[in-house]
């Protein structure tokens, strides 16, 4: 078993991000492998929505078709924490929010995940079976990148989230 | 016996404490079994009432999803991670609308 973190971010508010397009700096949660040779995997998903009012959104995870350019380095209110006692405390690879240019989601591999709710109130986890997780490795765009962002019809609900994702 | 429900994940749309959508109402929570596609990695829920027979790739030994290029061709998810270690800078885990691979698959030949 590799090292396990989680990628958090509290009360944030995606709006919807078009596929090929440069993502809005805060509105997405992305995940990049270290360079080549390295593989990660994500293991877990979870969205908490907080918003006060009646918000329906639609979440999706899935692949870069266009890396970011100069990834922005964590601040609160999104930050990484190491799960188990022997994952080194620095998690490899980049995890951001932000970028000079955002990242692009792919069309045909950027909605690897879907998740819907009502996100007045609504817990939505998934999590993969051994085997079943979604997988990226270092190198370049579409291998080496996943994201977490709103989709058509999210109109800013306030969540908290994280991903799991495992240093292989 | 290996069984493929040991490729499931879970899903869970809690809306008990929330207003609801119309496919998981209000004051209900959903639990649904998924698996992942091991030829294109999309998460699949299983929708119980489905009667249509699922793909099933014998050489992966797991079901595939429902998009014709997973269906058709085996180029599974794990041997695509160890060429994209090893060629990298090709589309390895990215597939097509239709599931369709898009590298250049003279490089599985080269590869191996």
């Amino acid at each position: 078993m590799g090292y396990v973190y989680s990628f958090s971010n509290a009360s944030w508010l995606p709006t919807a991000q078009a596929d090929t397009t440069a993502m809005t700096n805060a509105k997405y949660m992305a995940l990049k492998a270290p360079a080549t040779p390295a593989m990660q995997r994500v293991t877990e998903v979870f969205l908490g929505g907080e918003n006060t009012a009646t918000n329906i959104g639609v979440m999706v995870f899935g692949r870069h078709s266009t890396d970011a350019t100069t990834p922005t380095a964590l601040a609160a209110p999104a930050d990484i924490a190491a799960l188990n006692i022997s994952s080194v405390a620095t998690a490899r690879g980049t995890q951001y929010t932000a970028a000079g240019t955002g990242p692009q989601r792919s069309v045909s591999s950027g909605h690897l995940l879907t998740l819907s709710g009502n996100f007045f109130g609504a817990i939505i986890r998934w999590f993969a079976a051994p085997g079943g997780e979604i997988y990226y490795v270092g190198g370049s765009a579409p291998n080496d990148e996943v994201s977490l962002s709103g989709f058509t019809n999210t109109t800013a609900p306030q969540i908290s989230s994280h991903v799991h994702f495992e240093d292989l | 016996m290996p069984s493929l429900k040991t490729h499931e994940g879970y899903l869970l749309i809690d809306h008990r404490g929330s207003p609801g959508t119309s496919q998981v109402p209000g004051g209900t929570m959903l639990e649904a079994a998924s698996f992942t596609c091991p030829h294109c990695s999309r998460v699949i829920f299983k929708n119980p009432r489905r009667v249509r027979p699922r793909g099933y790739c014998r050489k992966c030994d797991q079901n595939v999803c429902d998009l014709p290029g997973c269906n058709l061709e085996c180029f599974p998810i794990q041997q695509m991670l160890h060429l994209a270690l090893e060629v990298p800078d090709q589309p390895w885990l990215a597939r097509g609308a239709r599931g369709e691979i898009l590298f250049d698959p003279s490089l599985i030949r080269r590869s191996y």
